[in-house]
């Protein structure tokens, strides 16, 4: 097997299986020896499911060897952040706190995907209880700092930080990850890799660590968007056990998609120019000419004019520390490893009843406007990130040193767009020095087949998705 | 007061970069009240209709 492989499409992976190219047995050995060699130097890892995996991979093969087929998923190994439960394995949430916790029911995600014959291999690495409180560095994780595939002296971004990771060094071909505000989009931005945050209430949380009921999303972090696709397809679907299901399915139809010369793009320049770092500025505009020539208008438009940073703030707070509430209380806290973290959900036990009411109240003036201004557009063209991975060693709350620039073009989407549960998808689009950097595509509620039909088309056109980084 | 073992490991653990960058406890506490209060008075900036309700629904 050559190294081409860990980086093949799903489609491919599937392909050559049902082609007895080699078995599921091969495939999921060859990955998961892949993971444990180098899962560890990039702190990706939280834990190996060798055995389990191995079993899984047997019964696949016999599935295969009677042309019982179900579908692009089967006998494709993936990871699943460590905030997801597999039954009778360790979950411990990237948190000391939680270190050997065991659930005995897999997350519905996990039964889903185990339904379609995809092999679970791992659980993978994670900014403690998804970064709940407010951490200030990357090493705020039992896993120690995600470090970046295309730089090791860099961040792979949080809190998917080993989903990330892993996808980009290609140790897994898909992973699952989740977003309560930029957990998905920020590890796929800085690794490189493509990312979808579904709808929320498109996909099933149960089995999750709940973060914040009104905004936890799970999605899927892969290597283009046809590959998160065919796994939202998998993993989207109405569950009784979680209370936030929109009860809706999702079919990936690509080619139903509007004709992208129909396609009318909100964007704004400055997010590609004064508002980006000043060494992503090129990758950025040149992205954005290749995003023209798609075909689609791209229309100038602003972000409906709202607090986003002070509406989320109370409703991630108020959210988690009554999750969290016996954690805190109990002293179990301290034993976190960022300590910015620690007094940050100790003080979010004290947000008023009032400051959370009035955020959801604002909320719903947020949902309207974007009702509004998706009557007007069809998607938003932004940047993921304004630039490249930050280092390790840095702390994450350092100002910019770049002024905020008057015009705001579309900043403060991503707790905008989590705010109003819209679907987004991260679209690597070259690199700012060895850093990659990512385009940010966002649609009206349920229409992912459209971003992933404009991501798809995209990558069509370039190769970004498909560079890899240099694995010695 | 020894510290004990769990902690003297996390701080041989910790580069020595982010321990410089991390401020004492009493100050990250107080950070965190000063980052909720300004959160709150930007909060309370923005005027409402009464009419508004929040963005969930109770489900009988």
């Amino acid at each position: 097997m050559t190294d081409d492989l860990f980086f093949a499409p799903l489609t491919d992976l599937n392909a050559r299986l049902k082609r007895k190219e080699f078995t599921c047995q091969e495939l999921t050995r060859a990955f998961v020896e892949r993971l444990e060699r180098l899962g560890p130097r990039y702190n990706a890892l939280a834990l190996l499911l060798k055995e389990a995996a191995i079993d899984k991979a047997k019964d696949v093969d016999k599935e295969l060897k009677r042309e019982r087929y179900r579908g692009v998923l089967q006998g494709i190994p993936f990871g699943a952040k460590d905030l997801l439960s597999a039954k009778g394995q360790p979950t411990a949430w990237g948190a000391r706190p939680y270190a050997g916790q065991v659930f005995d029911h897999d997350a519905t995600v996990i039964k889903k995907l185990a339904g379609t014959g995809a092999v679970l291999t791992s659980k993978l690495a994670m900014v403690q209880l998804a970064g709940g409180g407010g951490y200030r560095f990357p090493a705020a994780s039992m896993s120690g700092p995600g470090l970046n595939p295309w730089s090791r002296a860099h961040w792979s971004g949080g809190s998917s930080s080993g989903s990330g990771a892993a996808v980009a060094a290609g140790l897994v071909p898909f992973a699952l990850g989740s977003e309560t505000s930029g957990s998905i989009l920020t590890p796929a931005a800085y690794c490189g890799v493509t990312g979808l945050r579904p709808t929320y209430g498109l996909v099933s949380r149960h089995g999750a660590m709940a973060l914040s009921w009104t905004l936890d999303k799970i999605g899927v972090l892969g290597r283009s968007a046809d590959d998160c696709g065919w796994v939202l397809q998998a993993i989207a679907g109405g569950d009784a056990k979680d209370p936030g299901s929109a009860g809706k399915s999702f079919y990936y139809a690509p080619q139903f998609a509007r004709p992208l010369n129909e396609v009318t793009v909100a964007y704004a320049p400055v997010d590609f120019d004064a508002a980006a770092d000043p060494s992503a500025k090129a990758a950025f505009q040149t992205a954005v000419e290749a995003f023209k020539s798609l075909g689609v208008k791209l229309v100038e438009a602003r972000i409906p004019d709202f607090p986003y940073g002070a509406v989320i703030g109370p409703v991630i707070g108020a959210e988690s520390a009554s999750i969290f509430e016996e954690l805190i209380r109990s002293g179990r806290v301290d034993q976190l490893d960022d300590k910015k973290q620690v007094a940050g959900l100790k003080a979010a036990l004290d947000w008023p009843a009032t400051d959370y009411l009035k955020a959801m109240r604002i909320r719903s003036l947020i949902r309207e406007a974007f009702g509004e201004f998706f009557a007007q557009y069809d998607a938003i063209l932004t940047t993921a990130r304004p630039g490249p991975a930050s280092r390790v060693s840095e702390a994450l709350d350092r100002p910019s040193g770049r002024p905020a620039p008057a015009d705001r073009g579309f900043s403060g989407i991503i707790p905008a767009g989590n705010l109003a549960g819209l679907p987004a998808l991260s679209l690597p689009c070259g690199f700012a020095g060895e850093l990659p950097v990512a385009l940010q595509l966002v649609a009206r509620p349920f229409n992912e087949n459209l971003i992933l039909a404009m991501g798809k088309a995209f990558q069509e056109r370039t190769d970004w998705h498909r560079r890899r980084p240099k694995i010695s | 007061m020894q510290p004990s073992r769990r902690k003297f490991a996390a701080l041989l653990a910790t580069p020595l970069p982010l321990l410089a960058q991390t401020p004492p406890p009493e100050d990250l506490a107080a950070l965190a009240k000063g980052q909720m209060q300004s959160t709150s008075d930007r909060l309370r900036q923005f005027k409402l209709d009464i009419s508004v309700e929040p963005a969930f629904a109770f489900k009988p």
